[in-house]
């Protein structure tokens, strides 16, 4: 089967049902992740980063969650159409995910080889010795020592609990992990360690990585592309060039701004304006409106969509509109 | 391991002491005079003398204290003021059969509680899970005796299914006689265990490792077993061993209401009678029992929460 | 009083105003589960007819009591429920709903007061436990040990056969029992307030040890103290009832639920009612006595203050 992309989110919505409101968590997300590529997705915490993963997973809780429209192509096939047991077999050995914390995201009554066993043994049929070999096997790419594989999770550090979650989801050697945060909750020279952990692993096993994060620090050095998340919505998707270089998104233009700087002497950090809007109750027309430096009239009724600023670099903003002057003059 | 269990154990034996120390100083206090007790008030004034100089009930209460634990660490317990028999012979006499009704009552609650706090957890807020509620929630809040006086009239009296008191003999009867009473005492139980069992898998439910478990793309079913359950085991336990505690007094009322002959109810008959020495005795067996108990809980523990397991581990 | 509040700095006085809000914070969140208000009005009621028996007995001089509540009128025995008797009559033919009503006080009153002496005595010896620290800490909290070494159930006989039976003895028993639990309760709260830094600024102005209790440690200790209080009361009275029950607390002629019970197990066959519905009595009570501790304990979660 002849695919480009191993995964494609077509228009995905999401909601979650609360007893405050409906919460719009994903309003139509696109995106695509080619073989082999990383693509870095930005955003501030309840852009709806991790309902994405989650989604992509399969790990939205019924209820409340709800996914209303939307696709999910892995490899051509849209996930949303299989059945819980075809989603099985994808979890965990086709697509993969490690989880933001590192300290509680791993079962602290379980020995961590029996924890990577897991694994193994869920997606083929092994013997336990081989397993067992496998799980030894992984310890060992991932940096740890072999022999320390019946021992419990609170007798390693954050930055080893880390690598052995790492351990977990490439165990089966998947084509696509989706990493959330992987590195927040880590101090910064481990960070380091885990970052070029996890960019040696991807090049050797050839897996596809969908990294979240709101450190651009870190888009910039692990990327290939880069998506930009505001409110449910990617509000700009393009190459690291394109982002980092000719960002064009006025939310955009706002995170780089905020970011203090080794090199340029800056009085004040320049904060974007206002706050995220509470999911319940987003914003009519443009969801980052009521904080744009450019906002216009137009802005509040606008049905927003991507447009094309190059082949591979698209903005969710009306400035950007092609027949923009058509519309100023009405 | 051993080591763990060896520090506990130490630890319990000034405590026990302590106990022996108040109990014995405690009961003292009790009116009348030990020597009527035995001899009868009819008795003459000499015969009363010379058994309170056997007894050695004149010498200094301390005295008296060290004489007691010394022969209670050979094994003596004393005998009956009413009627000459060994207090310890008696104790272990009745004992057992308490014990049937507790065990029963902890495994009675651990086979119905454990499997409706899971669903009930997994369930939350579903019809199940606040219907258990309530019913746990009133299981909780009904005293042990009028539970069992309830299920007297409903299944011996009304419905005549099972004996309504006596302890039966033979394989059969026994299990027949022991169902009311065990359902009566480990209904607070089952509702405790219940209630905890699902506060506790709450807990483990919203952890991020759950998360991880199934990422895996491994069965519910298994994520609940294998990792929610191990995990939310551990404060059940201790849950299961403060029960113990209020079973052993529960089980003093179920033995009341359903005439069974076990320690509970010689220890209400004792009190009534004012044989001292049963009393004693039974509370300072009772109190050790409870403490090996406990000790027996906390090496479980151990045993089963890795965090503590790795500091002793090939110790 | 006055002077304290002239002599500390402003920032100290804040704990004070905190404290009145939390109080009708914690009343607004109660309000909020139905089921613990519905078991403090229930509680309300019962605590309301009790009184409403005490000003009977001193209007009517006993009379009324002796004649309804202790008086045999062998006649009317073991009625079920009528008109004349809403729960029936018991074995000696006394109105059942009367001697219910009349038997409150040693159920609920009881209860309270046997864990307010707890609270009292245990909360003195916690503090002190806490305040003094090493030496002294630790012979209390050995003592306590030796307490919490025995099954609670068991330590109550123990007493009772030391001072035999009735009420005040009963009593005592109950509240010997549960003094380790508010000592704890105590000695923990003392130990979280000593080392904050408050103190050494109180300490600096010339506050005194008590000043300290009474402003630090008291306010910070009502919360599990209400809590664990509600739930001891519950606790407390089960205990009274059953030692009742087995003969050894309250004695006959009183109308004590739990005597009540253990009387009605002769006559189970013919007249259930004196069975079932002083227990239901009891439940209740009980069962409010834990919806308002778990509403509560809800309502003081300090995680849930904004």
């Amino acid at each position: 089967m002849e695919y480009e992309n191993i995964l494609e989110v077509r228009n995905l919505k999401i909601i979650y049902r609360t007893d405050d409101g409906v919460v719009e968590a994903l309003n139509g997300v696109n995106l695509s992740i080619a073989k082999g590529k990383t693509l870095g997705l930005v955003g501030e915490t309840g852009a709806g980063k991790t309902t994405l993963a989650k989604g992509i997973m399969g790990l939205i809780p019924y209820p409340p969650g709800e996914i209303i429209s939307g696709e999910i192509l892995y490899c051509g096939e849209d996930l949303l159409k299989f059945t819980e047991k075809r989603r099985r077999k994808i979890r965990g050995a086709e697509i993969s995910m490690i989880f933001q914390d590192p300290m509680t995201s791993l079962n602290p009554v379980m020995p961590v080889g029996k924890q990577i066993e897991e694994v193994l043994k869920e997606h083929g049929r092994i013997t336990n010795e081989e397993a067992k070999k496998g799980a030894e096997n992984m310890l060992e790419i991932v940096g740890i020592p072999k022999d320390r594989v019946d021992e419990y999770p609170h007798q390693f550090s954050g930055g080893m609990k880390q690598r052995i979650i790492i351990a977990i989801a490439l165990a089966c050697k998947p084509r696509l992990l989706i990493a959330d945060e992987p590195t927040t909750a880590l101090d910064v020279t481990i960070q380091h360690q885990v970052l070029t952990l996890m960019s040696n692993l991807k090049r050797e096993f050839d897996t596809s990585l969908l990294m979240i994060t709101h450190d651009l620090g870190i888009v910039a050095q692990n990327c290939d592309y880069v998506a930009i998340m505001y409110a449910g919505e990617i509000v700009e998707y393009g190459t690291l060039h394109d982002i980092f270089k000719n960002y064009k998104h006025p939310y955009t233009e706002g995170l780089f701004g905020s970011i203090p700087s080794l090199t340029e002497d800056v009085e004040r950090l320049t904060p974007i304006e206002g706050q995220v809007p509470d999911p319940t109750k987003l914003p009519k027309g443009c969801k980052f409106h009521p904080r744009c430096k450019y906002v216009q009239e137009a802005c509040m009724s606008w049905d927003s969509e991507m447009y094309n600023i190059s082949s591979e670099h698209q903005v969710r903003c009306i400035l950007y509109n092609p027949e923009r002057k058509s519309i100023a003059e009405d | 391991m051993w080591r763990y269990i060896l520090k506990r154990l130490l630890m319990i034996i000034p405590v026990l002491l302590g106990v022996t120390f108040v109990v014995f100083m405690v009961l003292s206090l009790a009116p009348g005079d030990p020597a009527i007790s035995i001899l009868g008030d009819k008795a003459s004034q000499a015969d009363l003398e010379a058994l309170r100089e056997q007894l050695g009930l004149n010498d200094p209460i301390l005295v008296q204290y060290f004489r007691y634990l010394g022969n209670i660490l050979k094994g003596d317990f004393g005998i009956s003021y009413k009627n000459q028999l060994s207090v310890i012979k008696l104790v272990l006499e009745r004992f057992p059969n308490t014990l049937y009704i507790a065990v029963g009552a902890i495994l009675f609650s651990l086979v119905f509680g454990i499997p409706i706090g899971i669903i009930s957890a997994k369930k939350q807020y579903s019809f199940i899970d606040n219907a258990s509620m309530v019913w746990a929630l009133v299981g909780v809040s009904m005293p042990v005796f009028w539970m069992g006086l309830l299920l007297v009239i409903v299944f011996s009296l009304k419905l005549k299914l099972l004996p309504s008191s006596g302890m039966g003999e033979g394989f059969v009867p026994l299990l027949k006689s022991l169902v009311l009473p065990v359902v009566a005492l480990g209904s607070y139980s089952l509702a405790m265990i219940a209630r905890m069992t699902r506060s506790s898998m709450l807990e483990v439910i919203r952890q991020d490792y759950i998360s991880t478990a199934r990422s895996k793309g491994i069965s519910e079913a298994q994520v609940t077993y294998r990792h929610m359950l191990k995990n939310a085991l551990i404060p059940i336990i201790t849950s299961v061993g403060l029960q113990f505690g209020t079973l052993m007094g529960g089980s003093i009322m179920t033995e009341t209401v359903f005439s069974w002959p076990g320690i509970g109810r010689l220890m209400v008959e004792s009190i009534k009678s004012r044989d001292i020495p049963i009393v004693m005795g039974s509370v300072v067996f009772l109190s050790v029992v409870f403490s090996l108990v406990n000790l027996l809980v906390d090496i479980l523990y151990a045993y089963v929460d890795p965090q503590i397991k790795s500091q002793y581990k090939g110790k | 009083m006055e002077n304290i509040d002239k002599k500390m700095p402003e920032y100290l006085e804040e704990d004070i105003y905190s404290e009145r809000s939390l109080m009708q914070e914690t009343w607004r969140r109660l309000n909020k589960s139905k089921l613990a208000m519905a078991g403090m009005y229930f509680l309300i009621l019962l605590c309301v007819l009790s009184v409403v028996t005490f000003v009977i007995d001193v209007v009517t001089d006993k009379s009324f009591y002796n004649e309804h509540v202790i008086d045999q009128d062998l006649v009317n025995r073991l009625k079920g429920p009528s008109l004349n008797h809403i729960f029936g009559t018991d074995e000696f033919g006394r109105d059942i709903f009367l001697r219910i009503i009349w038997g409150t006080r040693y159920s609920l009153f009881m209860g309270i007061f046997a864990i307010g002496f707890a609270i009292v005595i245990g909360g003195i010896i916690g503090a002190i436990a806490g305040f003094y620290g090493r030496v002294t800490d630790n012979i209390l909290m050995r003592f306590m040990d030796i307490l919490l070494a025995m099954p609670p159930m068991l330590l109550a006989l123990t007493v009772v056969a030391a001072l035999g039976t009735g009420l005040l003895n009963v009593v005592i028993a109950v509240a010997i029992s549960y003094i380790p639990t508010y000592a704890r309760v105590l000695r923990a709260s003392v130990l979280t307030v000593k080392d904050k830094e408050y103190i050494e600024s109180a300490r600096a102005v010339g506050a005194s040890n008590a000043q300290i209790i009474i402003r630090f440690v008291i306010p910070n200790s009502l919360a599990p103290i209400i809590v664990q209080g509600t739930l001891g009361v519950a606790g407390a009275i089960l205990t009274i009832a059953s030692l009742s029950f087995v003969g050894l607390g309250v004695q006959p002629p009183l109308p004590e639920w739990g005597l009540m019970l253990s009387n009605a197990r002769t006559y189970m066959r013919e007249a259930w009612h004196i069975t079932v519905i002083p227990g239901i009595f009891i439940m209740l009570t009980i069962l409010s006595l834990n919806l308002m501790g778990d509403g509560l304990r809800d309502a003081l979660d300090p995680r849930l203050k904004n």
